[in-house]
């Protein structure tokens, strides 16, 4: 960015930066193995795309911060970053969960964002039950995320608009009602947000995400939207029924534009 | 709507698509929006910000704000 919204903005970019560097937007995901925890925060933050390579991998408890690519136009990066409070591997090997569960109470608190994933198929619940239990007192705001409902029954996906079967959604509401129900009551907030997703289909992920962002401290939010790596086109891009031509349509006429931006008028704005 | 060229959905598939369509986006403002009460929360409390030119101008420029902030930082 160059003249006068540049020159305008340029302290605000420098703090932004040492805030990226001195406290990262940090969120801590949490569920048993094979839910989705690691492809929701992927699709949500591009964690799988733009992740400098020294900071890949996770197979063991983790509390990680992930550098995420920058591409300035002067070619400089800079160090923003995600902090990801992760276990893989919680619920595989119980010998192995307490060794978890003592790390998420040390790291809890850190967390910005605490987003605990179940996925719709699975009924049983004590496993998760019993952890909230444990854990509830360390997550001040917790978000309960229902991750691969295009696989709940009867699992009858409509492929043509990349949304349940109406038989599908009647289902899904009541997965939703039940994991309130049996979830949301270990929570320390009152009435956590429960929302059903499918990271795989990019489908509700913006439902997802704002209640994560109101869910993070209110100066701490901004951080979030600043790495936000989806929009609403990768959910209807992924509508098979759809020609090209219609989803560039219908993105024109309902998807808030990532046209340029006026930076004359964000610099005369600034100046009046 | 163009021609379709592909199998195609039925009007009543367009019109459940066209509505998740219109409840995402509400959502997507509504993050965008929390987040720059937010940073103008951060800046406002921020020692070497508060006093900044655009600190008054923050809510009127809006999530255009965000979108030049996140071009600058080239995320």
């Amino acid at each position: 960015m160059s003249g006068a919204a540049g020159e305008a903005l340029a302290p605000l970019v420098r703090a932004i930066e040492e805030e990226f560097v001195k406290a990262p937007p940090t969120i801590a995901v949490i569920g048993l193995s094979g839910v989705g925890k690691s492809s929701t925060i992927n699709v949500m933050f591009g964690t799988d795309k733009r992740v400098s390579a020294t900071t890949r991998g996770t197979s063991r408890f983790n509390s990680k911060t992930l550098e995420l690519a920058s591409n300035r136009v002067d070619g400089s990066a800079i160090r923003a970053a995600l902090r990801v409070i992760d276990a893989p591997g919680l619920g595989e090997d119980i010998t192995l969960d307490q060794n978890y569960l003592a790390r998420y109470r040390h790291h809890l608190p850190k967390a910005d964002i605490a987003l605990w994933v179940v996925a719709a198929r699975n009924r049983a619940l004590a496993l998760d039950q019993r952890y909230l239990e444990q854990l509830a007192d360390r997550m001040p705001r917790l978000v309960i995320g229902i991750n691969q409902v295009d696989l709940a029954d009867p699992v009858d996906w409509n492929e043509a608009i990349n949304m349940p079967s109406s038989t599908q959604a009647d289902h899904i509401s009541g997965i939703v009602e039940d994991r309130r129900e049996k979830l949301a009551r270990y929570a320390r907030n009152e009435a956590p947000a429960v929302v059903a997703y499918s990271a795989r289909r990019y489908y509700n992920l913006q439902a997802l995400f704002l209640a994560c962002i109101k869910s993070a401290p209110p100066e701490r939010r901004w951080m979030f939207e600043l790495l936000k790596s989806f929009s609403t086109f990768d959910w209807l891009e992924r509508a098979k029924g759809l020609s090209e031509a219609q989803k560039r349509e219908l993105a024109k006429r309902y998807i808030a534009s990532d046209a340029k931006i006026e930076l004359e008028k964000l610099a005369r704005v600034m100046k009046s | 709507m163009a021609e379709q060229q592909t199998p195609g959905i039925s009007a009543e598939d367009l019109e459940k698509l066209v509505g998740h369509l219109k409840d995402a986006e509400v959502d997507a403002d509504d993050a965008r929006l929390n987040s720059v009460e937010s940073l103008e929360l951060w800046v406002r409390t921020h020692p070497a910000l508060q006093q900044a030119v655009f600190v008054e101008n923050i809510a009127q420029l809006g999530p255009a704000l965000l979108q030049a902030i996140r071009a600058m930082l080239g995320l």
